[in-house]
């Protein structure tokens, strides 16, 4: 049986105009990017002419417009699922049916999921610009759709807790943008440091382990790091792996970034769904202590 | 059968819920009666299993529902105070999410919700949306929800608050109804008359603790409070003074210009047989029946209107 919160929100979302706005808003920034590179690209020659074997960095451009979008909406699709039923003071009658927060927190996060993958999918006519002047193939727009949504988990599942956490909708939204900008500027920022006093800390070059870990959570470096890897040009890969003394696993991992990436939003996702639950668990006190007594009674 | 044995509630260092012992027997309209703030509503979600109890235990038919939950949410149907619904929802499919909550099959669905409508009176909302339905048949609709996994027992919260009086009257219709269905229903209310004619027993509390607990009529003996009866009979004041003076149930007697009052302690047998007695001296009786008001003074005395 269908997850009913899924359900329903599958419904009430599909009859607001805020959901087709959306769709517009979403498809209009694609299309923009997609238009605004082609003009400027055009002026690259002399003649104002169309090379076509510019689109590969339409593509290029059009997945980043894709992610910074996913990143920025994702927030605002979920950070409201709860704080919203308790707005409306619709969470109670929730709480006490048969579902288990667990499912409730589920149905939060794939409708949310859903919407996400409804304005993603709506920007594939765009794609097929770049599509169409080759060198792009399918399977890479849909390697590129699945790390976009990975993202959007990890987003999701973070916004969805803070969603428990905090009674108002904007605090959970603006948290969730602070966190967003601190795994993608603030690990950036942190590596600059642990550059610049590598010698202080290390007493000597940066290991790359430490390279890896600290980029490891940031959104966009996995981004790079498909987009990389999906042209072949290894820009990441060189930049990260560059000592001789290196071992083969940690090569692997500065040329898989975005798997790395992909593995850590799966974590924060399961982690912060679990938390989810947990947060909105009415009896979870008295289970704590109930358990409490048992171990007490089981001592004596 | 219902049983909460030594609930207490406690918010920081406040007392809401006072060692509270009720015995709620299976089939009944138990009311639930007390000022704001005395516990009512705290009471309710603990037995919701909304909000977990600082200590005591709740039991349904001997299982206590602190261990088992889950397995008791399927039992009980809740109406909180205040609630709210979703937009963009009609009637049916919000009928039909709740049924899904409950794991109800969708080939069942159908008719359950047909019948539950009916029940309520909405039956020719069925299409509309359910955010714009007025504050009552919200309120009757949250009822048809509560009852659709055909609970044993249903828990409302207030639910007559806010409604005009015919929405109140409709109200009560539909707990006659669920009474003669079998089905347990523990009901609060602030207001003592309201609950006492549709309550087959009534709990009192006052300050989170059971002030008294029984019938209307147990209440009032528990209490040691005279109810007050008043006749009002065609013209003869003094020959029904004269016929109630030889009673010995009768107490107290105040003669008015228009009618006449007298305490009264003993069962209503015997003030059916005073009726009776009146009657067949040949006194012609207009009306005869508890004085108005009388439950509210009670409620005020049993819940230390004093101090307010
Ligand atoms: N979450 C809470 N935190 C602190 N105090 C509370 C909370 N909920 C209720 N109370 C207090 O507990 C008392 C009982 O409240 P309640 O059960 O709502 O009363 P009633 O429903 O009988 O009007 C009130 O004094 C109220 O202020
Ligand atoms: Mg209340």
């Amino acid at each position: 049986m269908m997850n009913p919160v899924l359900r329903r929100e599958a419904i009430t979302t599909m009859r607001t105009w805020k959901t087709y706005g959306a769709l517009v808003v979403f498809l209009a920034i694609s299309a923009i990017g997609a238009g605004f590179f082609i003009y400027v690209s055009m002026f690259q020659n002399y003649d104002l002419s169309f090379d076509p074997s510019l689109m590969v960095y339409l593509y290029v451009v059009l997945a980043a417009v894709q992610m910074g979008l996913v990143l920025l909406t994702a927030p605002a699709i979920a950070a409201g699922s709860i704080s919203g039923e308790r707005e409306r003071q619709t969470l109670d009658l929730l709480l006490v049916t048969k579902m288990r927060p667990i499912s409730i927190v589920m149905g939060k996060m794939l409708s949310s999921l859903a919407y996400v993958l409804l304005l993603v999918v709506s920007t594939m006519p765009v794609f097929a610009i770049a599509f169409y002047f080759g060198s792009i193939s399918m399977l890479h727009v849909l390697q590129l759709m699945a790390f976009v949504l990975c993202s959007a988990c990890m987003v999701g599942a973070i916004s969805v807790y803070f969603s428990c956490k905090f009674k108002k909708t904007i605090v959970s939204i603006v948290l969730m943008y602070l966190v967003i900008g601190v795994l993608c500027f603030g690990t950036l920022l942190l590596l600059a440091f642990v550059y610049l006093s590598s010698y202080q800390i290390f007493q000597g070059e940066v290991p790359l382990l430490t390279t890896i870990v600290i980029l490891l959570p940031n959104p966009g470096v996995g981004f790079f790091s498909m987009i990389d890897a999906q042209l072949g040009s290894n820009i990441t890969g060189s930049l990260l792996a560059y000592s001789d003394q290196t071992g083969p696993i940690l090569v692997w991992a500065a040329e898989h970034m975005w798997l790395l990436n992909i593995c850590f939003d799966a974590v924060i996702t399961v982690l912060f769904i679990w938390l989810s639950a947990r947060a909105i668990d009415p009896m979870r006190e008295s289970k704590v202590k109930s358990k409490k007594v048992q171990k007490v009674s089981k001592g004596k | 059968m219902l049983e909460i044995r030594n609930l207490v509630k406690q918010y920081g260092r406040f007392l809401a819920v006072d060692h509270l012992n009720l015995q709620i027997p299976k089939g009944s309209v138990y009311g639930f009666v007390g000022p704001n703030g005395a516990g009512k509503t705290t009471t309710m979600r603990i037995m919701a299993g909304l909000l977990p109890a600082t200590s005591g235990c709740i039991l349904l038919d001997n299982m206590d529902m602190i261990q088992q939950p889950r397995l008791l949410c399927s039992k009980i149907g809740y109406m909180p105070d205040f609630f709210g619904v979703y937009d963009n929802l009609k009637v049916t499919e919000y009928m039909d999410f709740y049924a899904g909550t409950y794991e109800i099959p969708y080939r069942e669905r159908g008719e359950i919700i047909d019948n539950l409508l009916e029940l309520v009176d909405l039956s020719h909302k069925k299409n509309d949306y359910v955010d714009v339905l007025s504050r009552g048949m919200k309120q009757r609709l949250c009822l048809a929800r509560s009852l659709i996994h055909d609970p044993e027992l249903l828990i409302l919260d207030e639910p007559a608050s806010g409604l005009d009086p015919r929405a109140r009257v409709e109200m009560k219709e539909i707990l006659k109804q669920l009474q003669t269905m079998g089905k347990t229903v523990v009901i609060s209310s602030h207001i003592l008359p309201e609950l006492a004619e549709m309550c087959t027993e009534l709990a009192i509390i006052n300050h989170g603790k059971l002030a008294a607990q029984g019938t209307v009529h147990d209440i009032m003996k528990q209490l040691q409070q005279k109810r007050i009866i008043r006749i009002k009979p065609l013209g003869a004041v003094e020959q029904t003074v004269a016929v109630l003076r030889e009673l010995p149930a009768v107490g107290e007697i105040y003669e008015n210009i228009q009618d006449i009052e007298f305490e009264f302690t003993d069962t209503e047998e015997v003030l059916s047989d005073i009726l009776k007695k009146l009657i067949e001296a040949g006194i012609p009786i207009i009306s005869f029946g508890e004085k108005e008001g009388n439950l509210e003074e009670i409620f005020m005395q049993v819940t230390g209107g004093a101090e307010i």
